[in-house]
């Protein structure tokens, strides 16, 4: 019975993964602590091997079709991946109280920046004489035709890289719900290359992250292969089935996510 | 490039779920108790594999995972270099070596 309701949960969290761009660490974490009274430390642990199949499962299809930009991906990795690393070891010897009480703070600041800039339509940025590091473009199928696009205001967004690898290391979430907002918000880059992108990203994040864990002998390893299976499943389904969703219902989804999440760790933390 | 990064991502993906599957029927067949590791052996795991110890094989699954995205990025790394793009080259060699100490230096 604990099993199948294991499964249903990485089920869940993959179509959600997949469908916003994020791990799904905000949901396995506290599914696994609050509903099958696992240890705080375990649960981390299982999540961020359930973020590397979300994570690796996307991108595989991502990849190929060339939505993702591998250069801006790889940069942002490089700090996100030595804040994860801090993380997990801060992680360790923290009160979680403290941690989930900022967890749910940064959360909430995520949510009204989505809110109030809810109705603020990203153009896409016309680079096709510019030839920087981080320009791109891709093939939409939901407005049949082909998005440029330029990361802008580069600093901000390896700031909040960086914020997302050390909450990703801390808490076990793969930090792609502070990573889409930032690359999307202040970066003004496209929602569906920056889901694409943060999908390879959180992956990385989590490896990172999981490793501390792994070497310290908090992964059971039948706990995290059952939601992974459920995790793998869970994104082909949404794939197959949600490919086509325009950017505005992406962003509405993606709000309502994040206040739902910052209130219930809001709650956990008091 | 594109072609095959999406082709490891697959790769490691199935092989990890085609593990999992199988470590679940030996565990399945055995009632063998799963437990966490404190340290880890790698050759210990992979003799456990052969062995069919649905213990070994469900870290083994999960390795096969973890390796994946950084094989990834490795394999970026050399394209970077073959395609003369120093610049993320050296930004993806330091990113496996961020990812390479956390291991080698047994950081916790």
């Amino acid at each position: 019975m604990e099993n199948a309701a294991l499964l249903i949960c990485g089920f869940i969290v993959g179509m959600l993964g997949s469908l916003l761009g994020i791990g799904g660490g905000v949901i396995i974490v506290p599914t696994l602590v609050l509903l099958f009274g696992f240890s705080i430390h375990s649960a981390i642990a299982a999540s961020l091997v359930a973020i590397i199949a979300t994570s690796s499962t996307a991108t595989a299809h991502n990849i190929k079709t060339g939505i993702v930009n591998l250069n801006f991906g790889i940069s942002l990795e490089l700090i996100a991946s030595i804040c994860a690393i801090t993380g997990s070891i801060i992680s360790v010897s923290l009160n979680g109280k403290i941690v989930s009480a900022i967890f749910s703070i940064t959360l909430f600041a995520t949510a009204l920046a989505y809110y109030f800039n809810r109705n603020v339509e990203i153009s896409s940025v016309e680079v096709k004489q510019k030839n920087d590091l981080f320009s791109g473009n891709f093939f939409d199928p939901s407005k049949q035709q082909k998005i440029y696009y330029s990361a802008q205001h580069l600093i901000p967004t390896f700031i909040v890289s960086g914020l997302a690898g050390l909450l990703s290391g801390m808490l076990g979430v793969g930090g792609g719900i502070f990573k889409v907002p930032a690359m999307n918000l202040i970066s003004k880059l496209p929602i569906k290359m920056v889901t694409a992108t943060s999908n390879l990203m959180v992956g990385i994040t989590a490896l990172s992250g999981a490793i501390i864990y792994f070497k310290s002998g908090y992964l059971n390893p039948k706990i995290a292969s059952i939601i992974i299976i459920g995790v793998v499943f869970g994104s082909k389904f949404t794939l197959w089935k949600f490919r086509k969703l325009t950017d505005k219902r992406i962003k509405l989804l993606f709000m309502l996510f994040l206040i739902f999440v910052s209130v219930e760790m809001l709650i956990k933390a008091l | 490039m594109r072609k095959i990064l999406s082709r490891i991502y697959k790769f490691g993906v199935y092989t990890s779920f085609f593990m999992i599957f199988t470590a679940a029927l030996e565990n399945i067949i055995t009632k063998q108790k799963i437990n966490a590791y404190t340290t880890i052996n790698i050759t210990s795991i992979l003799k456990g594999v052969f062995c069919f110890n649905s213990n070994d094989t469900f870290y083994s699954a999960i390795m096969i995972l973890m390796i994946t995205p950084l094989t990834a990025v490795i394999y970026a790394c050399i394209s970077f270099f073959a395609d003369k793009n120093y610049k993320m080259f050296f930004v993806s060699f330091l990113l496996i070596a961020v990812i390479a100490s956390a291991v080698i230096f047994n950081l916790r």
